[in-house]
């Protein structure tokens, strides 16, 4: 396997970061790392504690979840409101390894450790930061095609 | 979502259709130990009916987050003998079996359902995990190439 080659260029002409994938082939590798870089210029608009806008990257929410009608985003040790539903998060963050795990929760699969079965045909899942969501057993079989989608 | 509900009334239909067979297999092979006469034609139809109001309760269970989950399945078991003792007297299945027959025969369809239930789930966990796992082996190995 031959070693992929990362060179950072300053060029002071450029008024933004631009930044060049180049490849002999297109491949399921250089999709992923388009969408990684892609990923991290995407934020969503959330709101603090305090109420505050702030811009979340894509890349560092771990889920959505819906609780008594209101939206949180959960990133690893931090949770804000979201502005949209449930279901516009699950369409436009698709493509960014989000999936609805049960009625009221939206997972960014990158931050899955491992799933554990549970009682009455759910399954709990392990994220990066230790957290633990519930699956719910009508989401199951949509999470484990679209893992092996991603593989 | 639509293509989401559709597939969940699938299942529940799948569910209810596989419930009913493995019900009727089961009192046919009671019918046949015991040496009772053939059912009825209609009894099908009731069995199918007993097991769609069993799987409506079931959902209706499941969506309630009891504190001990053995509570659950218990609630469940005796929802479960109750529709079969309420509706064995109404379609009067007990005239040819005992209440205790019909009763063993529906807990044993839900111990069954419930057997492979839990293989299905065990077997599903493994598979996302090893998913997960050739996941992550590819992600180090990226780390590792930059």
């Amino acid at each position: 396997m031959t070693v992929m080659k990362v060179t950072l260029k300053e060029n002071k002409t450029k008024s933004d970061v631009e930044i060049l994938i180049e490849y002999p082939e297109m491949s399921e590798t250089v999709t992923r790392i388009e969408r990684a870089v892609r990923s991290v210029d995407n934020a969503v608009r959330c709101l603090d504690d305090d109420g505050n806008i702030c811009l979340i990257r894509v890349s560092d929410i771990f889920y959505f979840e819906s609780v008594e009608k209101q939206i949180f985003v959960y990133t690893k040790d931090k949770v804000y409101r979201a502005e949209l539903q449930l279901y516009q998060y699950a369409e436009t963050l698709y493509s960014f390894g989000f999936e609805q795990i049960s009625k009221s929760c939206i997972l960014n699969l990158n931050t899955l450790l491992s799933v554990k079965p549970i009682f009455n045909s759910k399954m709990e899942a392990l994220l990066e930061n230790g957290e633990k969501v519930l699956i719910s057993r009508n989401f199951i079989s949509v999470i484990k095609r679209r893992l092996e989608k991603m593989l | 979502m639509r293509k989401h509900t559709f597939q969940i009334i699938k299942r529940f239909i799948v569910n209810v259709l596989a419930t009913t067979a493995l019900s009727i297999f089961l009192m046919c092979l009671v019918a046949i130990i015991r040496d009772f006469t053939l059912m009825g034609i209609f009894v099908p139809f009731e069995i199918l009916l007993v097991n769609l109001l069993a799987h409506i309760g079931f959902v209706i269970f499941d969506k309630i987050n009891m504190k001990y989950k053995i509570l659950n399945y218990i609630v469940m078991l005796i929802y479960l003998v109750g529709i079969i003792v309420g509706f064995g007297y109404l379609f009067k299945w007990f005239v040819v079996n005992e209440i205790w027959v019909v009763c063993v025969v529906g807990v044993a369809v839900f111990i069954i359902a419930l057997v492979i239930d839990i293989i299905k789930i065990n077997r599903d966990a493994s598979e996302i995990n090893s998913s997960l796992q050739e996941l992550q082996k590819r992600k180090n190995q990226d780390n590792k190439s930059e």
